[in-house]
C-alpha cells in the first residue's frame, strides 16, 4: 500500500471527504472503517459483505452500495480496472489522508485535550467496557460520579463521545475497541 | 406477538374510510343543501365535513363527484361559522390535489439536502424506523428519541405525546405550547379552574372561547377588550365574524396591538402598544381599578381569595390550623375588621365576618396581609404615566380604555390572544388578564367569556389521550427544561430550547432521533439556523406531513399525511357533536394516529415493554390503549356519547349531546354540590377564584398538581403575582443602539403558521413576506414603499418587502412568518429568503414558569436591500405548476 | 326590470379575502385574474389617529352598462335578472368593452380568447342559490338582490343607510352596487375615477 505524505494532499479535499462522512451521523464509523478496509483493493461484493458483518446488529440508513457511493463521490475511494469485469474500489490518497488524520487514536487524543475535566470519566468508561456492558449497567456503574452529578451530564453523553472518537463501539453492548484498550494502557499512569 | 404484517387490504381498512356519504340532517333544518345540490353537476354528492386548516373546524360542504372533490363551501348549519369559510378553508381543494403532495413513504438515498429519495412500503418504513429507535434506546436511552408536533394545535394534539410516553421518552415539543396557548391554559387553570370543558376555560378567542359573543341576538356584554389578538386576521370565519356581529350591535371594542388590524380599525379605541410590554399595561389597569374601586366588591370579597391573609414571610396563606389548635388546614383566614382579629373563613362565606381587603396585620407575631393588599402593593408603581412611558402609549387613552372595561361599558371581558404568549413575560400576562376579569366579576355570568358550559369536554376528549402514566418517574426527571419550568407539566411537554441545546451540545445527554409531524419547524421555531446546526448530529430524522417543506430537506424518511379532506375526526359546535368526515383518499397517505400506533406496535414486537403496555387495555386504563385501525380508534373516542360507534356518530352528526339550556348555564359556582351541600365553587385549592397563586409556589417547589411524584424544586420560587419583565432585547438597552426597532409578528387571513405558502390562489394574493414599517422609521432608514429590505437581528438576517404604513407603531416593525416552497430544492431549502424566525431569539432569559423564549419583542434593524432574494416567485403565473392535478390511478414510481 | 346587484356593508367587511378566493374557486379563474378584488383603503391619517376600511370591488352592475352598448356582436348582454353577462361564443375579442368599463371590471382571457367578468354566479342564482362570494363572506357583509324592488332586502338596506350608501364614480353608467360605510368606521374616499383591475 502506497502511503503518500498526508501534507501533500490538498486540505480542502480532505475537508470535503471528512464533511461527507460527518454528514452521515449513523454511519460515520462504518464509512471510516470502509476507507481502512479498501486500502487494499477490494471487490464491491467483498466490501458489501464486510459492511454487512460490521452492521449485523446495527440499523444503518444506507445500503452498503450507497455508502460506497458516498465515499466515491467524496473522493475517498476510486474504481480501479479489473480483469474479471468486477468493480474494484481502492482508497485514494485523499481517503488515506482521512484514515491517518481521523484515526481513532487521534480522535481520542483530541477528545481528551478538549475536555480535560472529563478525562477520568472517559478512562473509567473505557476500562469498564473492556467487558461489554449495556447502557443501563453503565448508568449504575457511574451512578455516584461527582462531576456528572454536579454538572448534570448523563453517562450517555460520554459514551457517545467515546463512540465518535472510536474508543468504544456498539455490538449489542458497549465494548471498548482495541484503540480504546491501547489508550488505556498508554494512560495507565494518569489514572486515579 | 405475530410478525408485523400489513397488506394493502389492512391498510385500506386501517386508514380513513373513503367516500362515505353522510345523510343531510341538520339542527336547524335548512333547505339550503338541496338547493345547492341542484346547482351542481349530476352525480355529485354533497358531504358534510369540516375544515382543519386552523383550530376553528369550520363546517364545510364538500361536493364530491366520482371520488374527486370538485368544490367546497361553508356549511351554514355549523353555528360557529354560519356558512362562512375563510381563505384558508377555501384552499382545501388546491391543498388536497397539490402536485407536490407526499404520496408514499420515502427513504433518503443521497446525502441530506440532495433531495434523492426512494419509495418504500409503509411496512418497511415502520420496521426500519422502529429498529432504529430501539437501537438508539439501547445505546443512548429512550430520552435520546424526541418528537414534535405543531400545525396550530393539530386536532389530535397529543398523538406525539402519547407515543413518547409509550416509548418512555420524556421529550417532545411544539413551537407553540409555551409560545402559544399554554401560558393561558395554565394560568387560567390556576386562577379560574379547570373543569374538563373546552369552551370557556379561558379567554382565547382563537380556541373556541368567547361563546357568549356568538349568541349575538342575546347579548349581555357591552364591551370586549381585544388584547394581543387579531381575530379578523387569525379566525375571520369564527371569532372575526363574531366580532363583526357584536360590533354591529353596539358592543364597544378596545384593541391593544402594535398593528392597526381590521379589528383595530373598527374598534372604539386602539392602543398601539410596544411589543413585550403588555404586563406593564395590565398592572396599570389593575392599579387603576383598585384605586378607583371599580372592582366588583361582592365577587371579590366572596368568590376570590383576595380577602385571605398571607403570611408575608412564608408567602403562603394562613390556614385555620395556623391560628387555632386542631383547626382545619383547608380553611383560610381573614382579618375581621369588626373584632380586629384573625378569623377563620369557612367556605363559602360567613356573613358575620367583615374581612379587610387592605392593610397589614400581625398574627402570631408574623406580618400578614390580605392577598388583595399584596396585589395592591405589587401594582403600586404602575401609574398611568409610568405605563404610558413604558408601553409608548398616551396615558389618557389608557384611562379611557380602562373605563370602557370597568365602568362605562360593562359587563366586559379581557380576551387575551397569543402575542403575549410569545415572549418571556407570557404567564404573567395571562395571569394579569385573568385578574382583570376576576376583579370585575366577569366570571360565569351572562356575557362573560369565562364559563363552565356543560360541554362535557366533547370537543377536547374525543381524541388521543396522553397516556401520561406510562412515562416512568426516572424518565420524567430527564425531561429537557422541566426542572426550571414546571408549568410545562400541564401539557406534559418539554422545552424547545433545552432540546435544541441537547441536540447541539449533547448535554445533559444527546438527542439522536427526531420524529416530526408538522409543517416547517425552520419557519416556526426561534432561530432557524441554530436548529439546522443541531440537526446535523441526529442519526434519524423522520418527517410526517402532507407535502415537503424546508424541514424535509434534512430528513431521512418522509411519510405522507392525509389532508383534512381525507380525515375523520369528531369535533364540537357549542352543544352539538359534529364530524369531520373523510370525503376521499389519495395515494398512501395516512392519519398520524395510525402511524404512531403502528410504530408503537412494531417497537412492542421488538421488545419494548412499555410500548407493549400501550396496547394493553388494563395497563392503559382509564385511558384507552392503542387500536389497530382508525375505525376502532374513532369508535372508542365517540363511545363516551352513549357508546356510539363512529359510523353511528357521523351519520347522526350534527346532533345535540346536551340541550342548549343545560349547556349554556351560568353561575355554576353557586350551584349546590350534592356531596358537600355547599356551593360548588371553583376547582382551585381555595375553591374560589385565585388571584394570589400560592399554587404557583407549590408548582415550582414540587411539580404538583401535575406530577405524580415530587420533583426537585426550582432555584427561585415562582411568583404568586404577576410582575413586569422588560424585554431582554429592548430599545431601552444597549442593544437598542445597533438594532433600534422592536419586532413583532401576527396573523394574516391567508396563512396558518407556515402552511399554505404553496397554494396558488393564496400565494398570488401576498406572494412574499412583508415588513410593516411606519413612515417615520422608513424615512429614517431609507426605505420606500415596496422596497426589498434586509432585516437583521443578533441571530441573523433575512429579507422582506416593505409596507410603509401609518398602521404600524413608530419604533416597531411587523413581519409574519414565511417560507418559500419554490426554493425548496435550492441550497437555502426555502427557509432563509424571508423568514422572520431566522431573527428570533431562542436564548435566556426564558419565562420562569413555562420556559417561553422570544418570538415577539426583540430588536432588529432594517436597510434597503440591493435586490430581491433569488429563486423566489412573486408573479401570479409563476404558481401555475402548483395548480391542482387530480389523478385517478396512482403511478408506481421506480427508482 | 330586475336589477340584481351586490351590496357590501363596509362597516362589517374585515378584508379577509374570502370573497376573492371563493369567486376564484367557483369560476376556476386563472392566476393573476380576479372578478372580485379586495382593496385596503388607508390607513389614512397620522399614527395613531387613523382610519381604514376594506373595499371588495367587482362588476358594479350598471343600469346603463357601457360594456353592453359598445359590444358589436351582442356577446355582452343583460339577462332576465339584470345581471351583465358575456356569451363567450359570440365574443370576437374586439376589446371595446374592456376600455368601455369605467372600473376595468372586465378582463381578456388570452388562453380562451374571450372576455370574462363577474357573473354574479348566475349559474347559482338560477338554481336558487347565492353567489360564492356572498356565501363565503366571513362578516356577512355581502347581500344580493333586486335593487329595483323596493321591498327587497338590498333596497331596504340601501334606504336605511341613507347617506352612508356610497357608489363608485358614475359617468352616466349608473352603477347599482352600493357600499355601506358610516363615518364611525371611516370616511368614504371619493375618487374621480376608479379602475380597480389591472388590464395590461
Amino acid at each position: 500500500m502506497e502511503q503518500a505524505n498526508v501534507t501533500d494532499i490538498p486540505e480542502a479535499q480532505v475537508g470535503m471527504l471528512l464533511a461527507k462522512i460527518a454528514a452521515e451521523p449513523d454511519s460515520r464509523d462504518i464509512l471510516y472503517k470502509t476507507l481502512v478496509y479498501c486500502q487494499e483493493k477490494r471487490t464491491t461484493s467483498d466490501i458489501e459483505t464486510q459492511i454487512r458483518s460490521w452492521t449485523v446488529n446495527r440499523s444503518i440508513l444506507h445500503t452498503p452500495q450507497s455508502l460506497m457511493t458516498i465515499l466515491t463521490e467524496g473522493g475517498g475511494l476510486q474504481p480501479v480496472e479489473s480483469d474479471e469485469g468486477q468493480t474494484i474500489l481502492h482508497t485514494t490518497s485523499v481517503g488515506n489522508a482521512v484514515v491517518i488524520t481521523a484515526c481513532p487514536s487521534n480522535r481520542l487524543e483530541a477528545l481528551f485535550d478538549s475536555e480535560p475535566e472529563y478525562v477520568q470519566i472517559y478512562l473509567r468508561i473505557l476500562q469498564e467496557c473492556v467487558t461489554p456492558h449495556t447502557l443501563s449497567e453503565m448508568e449504575d456503574i457511574m451512578e455516584g460520579n461527582e462531576t456528572m452529578k454536579k454538572e448534570n451530564i448523563l453517562v450517555s453523553y460520554f459514551i457517545s463521545e467515546l463512540e465518535e472518537a472510536g474508543g468504544i463501539e456498539w455490538d449489542i453492548k458497549w465494548k471498548t475497541t482495541q484503540t480504546g484498550i491501547d489508550t488505556l494502557n498508554m494512560l495507565k499512569p494518569l489514572r486515579s | 406477538m405475530e410478525r408485523f404484517k400489513l397488506n394493502r387490504r389492512d391498510f385500506l381498512k386501517a386508514t380513513a374510510v373513503a367516500g362515505t356519504i353522510v345523510s343531510v340532517s341538520s339542527l336547524t333544518g335548512t333547505t339550503l343543501v338541496p338547493k345547492a345540490e341542484a346547482a351542481t353537476q349530476p352525480g355529485t354528492k354533497i358531504v358534510r365535513t369540516q375544515c382543519r386548516n386552523c383550530t376553528a373546524d369550520c363546517g364545510v360542504l364538500a361536493h364530491v363527484k366520482d371520488g374527486r372533490v370538485i368544490k367546497i363551501e361553508g356549511d351554514p348549519t355549523f353555528r360557529r361559522s354560519e356558512g362562512a369559510l375563510c381563505p384558508k378553508g377555501l384552499s382545501g381543494v388546491q391543498a388536497l390535489y397539490h402536485p407536490n403532495r407526499n404520496k408514499y413513504p420515502m427513504k433518503r438515498v443521497g446525502q441530506r439536502g440532495e433531495n434523492k429519495w426512494k419509495r418504500i412500503s409503509w411496512e418497511q418504513a415502520i420496521d426500519e424506523i422502529a429498529h432504529k429507535l430501539m437501537e438508539i434506546r439501547a445505546k443512548y436511552g429512550a430520552e435520546a428519541v424526541m418528537g414534535s408536533t405543531g400545525g396550530g394545535g393539530n386536532p389530535n394534539f397529543y398523538t406525539v405525546c402519547r407515543f413518547m410516553n409509550s416509548f418512555d421518552s420524556p421529550n417532545w415539543f411544539e413551537p407553540g405550547a409555551a409560545q402559544c396557548y399554554m401560558p393561558r391554559t395554565l394560568m387560567y387553570a390556576h386562577t379560574y379552574g379547570l373543569y374538563g370543558t373546552l369552551q370557556g376555560q379561558n379567554t382565547s378567542l382563537g380556541d373556541s372561547n368567547g361563546v357568549e359573543g356568538y349568541f349575538y341576538n342575546d347579548l349581555t356584554m357591552k364591551s370586549m377588550i381585544l388584547w394581543a389578538t387579531a381575530p379578523s386576521y387569525s379566525g375571520p370565519s369564527q371569532a372575526g365574524r363574531m366580532l363583526a356581529e357584536i360590533r354591529a350591535r353596539g358592543v364597544k371594542t378596545v384593541v391593544i396591538d402594535p398593528r392597526f388590524t381590521p379589528d383595530a380599525a373598527k374598534a372604539d379605541l386602539w392602543l398601539p402598544i410596544r411589543p413585550g410590554t403588555d404586563v406593564a399595561l395590565g398592572l396599570a389597569w389593575i392599579r387603576y381599578i383598585l384605586e378607583h374601586k371599580l372592582y366588583d366588591k361582592d365577587f371579590v370579597m366572596k368568590w376570590t381569595n383576595m380577602p385571605y391573609l398571607v403570611n408575608t414571610k412564608t408567602k403562603y396563606f394562613l390556614r385555620e390550623s395556623d391560628i387555632k389548635k386542631g383547626g382545619d388546614s383547608n380553611t383560610y383566614v381573614v382579618w375581621d375588621t369588626k373584632t380586629k382579629s384573625a378569623k377563620a373563613m369557612p367556605f363559602p362565606y360567613d356573613e358575620q365576618l367583615s374581612p379587610a381587603l387592605e392593610g397589614s396585620y400581625k398574627v402570631n407575631g408574623v406580618v400578614c396581609k390580605p392577598s388583595f393588599q399584596l396585589l395592591k402593593d405589587r401594582v403600586e408603581p404602575w401609574t398611568l404615566k409610568k405605563a404610558g412611558e413604558t408601553c409608548w402609549l398616551d396615558p389618557k387613552k389608557i384611562e379611557e380604555a380602562i373605563l370602557i372595561f370597568a365602568k362605562n361599558a360593562t359587563p366586559s371581558n379581557v380576551c387575551l390572544g397569543v402575542a403575549t404568549d410569545q415572549n418571556p413575560n407570557s404567564t404573567q400576562a395571562a395571569h394579569m388578564s385573568a385578574i382583570l376579569n376576576i376583579l370585575v366579576g366577569s366570571v360565569e355570568k351572562p356575557g362573560a367569556v369565562l364559563q363552565r358550559y356543560d360541554d362535557k369536554g366533547v370537543g377536547g376528549r374525543m381524541r388521543s389521550s396522553k397516556l401520561r402514566h406510562l412515562l416512568s418517574e426516572k424518565q420524567l426527571n430527564k425531561r429537557l427544561g422541566l426542572k426550571e419550568h414546571k408549568g410545562m407539566l400541564q401539557w406534559w411537554i418539554a422545552q424547545p430550547n433545552a432540546i435544541l441545546d441537547a441536540m447541539t451540545y449533547g448535554k445533559p445527554y444527546k438527542i439522536k432521533a427526531w420524529l416530526e409531524r408538522s409543517g416547517n419547524k425552520l419557519g416556526t421555531a426561534a432561530n432557524s439556523a441554530a436548529w439546522v446546526e443541531g440537526m446535523k448530529n441526529l442519526e434519524l430524522i423522520v418527517h410526517f406531513f402532507m407535502y415537503p417543506t424546508s424541514f424535509t430537506a434534512y430528513a431521512d424518511y418522509v411519510l405522507p399525511a392525509v389532508e383534512w379532506l381525507e380525515t375523520d375526526f369528531p369535533t364540537a359546535d357549542f352543544n352539538a357533536a359534529t364530524a369531520r368526515v373523510a370525503v376521499t383518499h389519495t395515494y398512501e397517505t395516512v392519519n398520524e394516529y395510525w402511524f404512531f400506533a403502528q410504530l408503537a406496535k412494531r417497537c412492542a414486537e421488538l421488545g419494548h415493554e412499555n410500548c407493549k403496555r400501550a396496547w394493553d387495555p388494563k395497563a392503559c386504563a382509564p385511558e384507552p390503549p392503542y387500536f389497530d385501525t382508525m375505525e376502532k380508534t374513532l369508535d372508542n373516542w365517540v363511545s363516551m356519547l352513549d357508546g356510539m360507534t363512529w359510523k353511528e356518530y357521523k351519520e347522526k352528526a350534527p346532533f345535540e349531546y346536551v340541550p342548549m339550556k343545560e349547556f349554556r348555564r351560568f353561575y355554576v359556582y353557586k350551584e349546590t354540590d350534592p356531596k358537600t351541600g355547599k356551593p360548588k365553587g371553583f376547582s382551585t385549592p381555595s375553591k374560589k377564584c385565585e388571584v394570589y397563586l400560592e399554587s404557583m409556589i407549590e408548582l415550582g417547589r414540587t411539580g404538583k398538581p401535575y406530577s405524580p411524584w415530587d420533583l426537585p424544586p426550582v432555584d427561585v420560587d415562582y411568583d404568586a403575582l404577576p410582575y413586569y419583565l422588560e424585554p431582554d432585547e429592548s430599545p431601552n438597552k444597549a442593544i437598542g443602539k445597533k438594532f433600534p426597532l422592536v419586532m413583532s409578528n401576527g396573523r394574516l387571513p391567508y396563512w396558518h403558521h407556515t402552511t399554505l405558502r404553496n397554494i396558488p390562489y393564496l400565494r398570488e394574493i401576498k406572494p412574499y413576506a412583508e415588513i410593516w414599517i411606519n413612515p417615520v422609521d422608513a424615512k429614517k432608514y431609507g426605505i420606500s414603499q415596496g422596497d426589498w429590505v434586509v432585516v437583521e437581528s443578533a441571530r441573523g438576517k433575512t429579507h422582506a418587502k416593505a409596507l410603509v404604513t401609518e398602521g404600524e407603531a413608530i419604533g416597531c416593525v411587523y413581519m409574519e412568518r414565511f417560507w418559500n416552497p419554490e426554493a425548496l430544492n435550492t441550497s437555502t431549502h426555502g427557509w432563509k429568503e424571508m423568514n422572520v424566525n431566522v431573527l428570533s431569539k431562542n436564548t435566556a432569559p426564558f419565562n420562569d414558569v413555562v420556559g417561553t423564549y422570544t418570538l415577539r419583542g426583540y430588536q432588529v434593524k432594517v436597510s434597503k436591500a440591493p435586490s430581491a432574494p433569488k429563486n423566489i416567485w412573486t408573479k401570479p403565473e409563476q404558481f401555475e405548476p402548483w395548480m391542482p392535478q387530480e389523478t385517478d390511478q396512482t403511478k408506481i414510481v421506480e427508482l | 326590470m330586475k336589477k340584481t346587484a351586490i351590496i357590501v356593508d363596509l362597516d362589517r367587511c374585515i378584508g379577509c379575502y374570502s370573497c376573492e378566493v371563493a369567486c376564484k374557486n367557483e369560476n376556476h379563474i386563472d392566476l393573476g385574474v380576479q372578478y372580485n378584488k379586495v382593496f385596503t383603503i388607508g390607513p389614512t391619517g397620522k399614527f395613531p389617529d387613523l382610519e381604514m376600511y376594506y373595499m371588495p370591488a367587482m362588476c358594479q352592475s350598471c343600469e346603463n352598462p357601457p360594456c353592453v352598448s359598445v359590444c358589436p356582436t351582442g356577446a355582452s348582454y343583460i339577462d332576465k335578472d339584470g345581471v351583465i353577462l358575456i356569451d363567450s361564443k359570440k365574443c370576437i375579442a374586439c376589446m371595446s368593452c374592456i376600455s368601455a368599463c369605467p372600473y376595468g371590471a372586465r378582463k381578456y382571457n388570452s388562453k380562451r380568447e374571450y372576455v370574462e367578468k363577474c357573473t354574479m354566479c348566475s349559474h347559482l342564482l338560477n338554481a336558487g342559490d347565492k353567489p360564492a362570494c356572498v356565501k363565503a363572506c366571513c362578516s356577512k357583509a355581502r347581500i344580493i338582490g333586486d335593487v329595483n324592488d323596493p321591498n327587497s332586502e338590498v333596497s331596504k338596506k340601501i334606504a336605511k343607510a341613507g347617506k352612508a350608501a356610497h357608489s363608485l364614480p358614475d359617468e352616466g353608467n349608473k352603477p347599482a352596487t352600493r357600499y355601506i360605510l358610516h363615518d364611525k368606521t371611516a370616511k368614504w374616499q371619493e375618487k374621480k375615477s376608479w379602475t380597480f383591475f389591472d388590464n395590461k
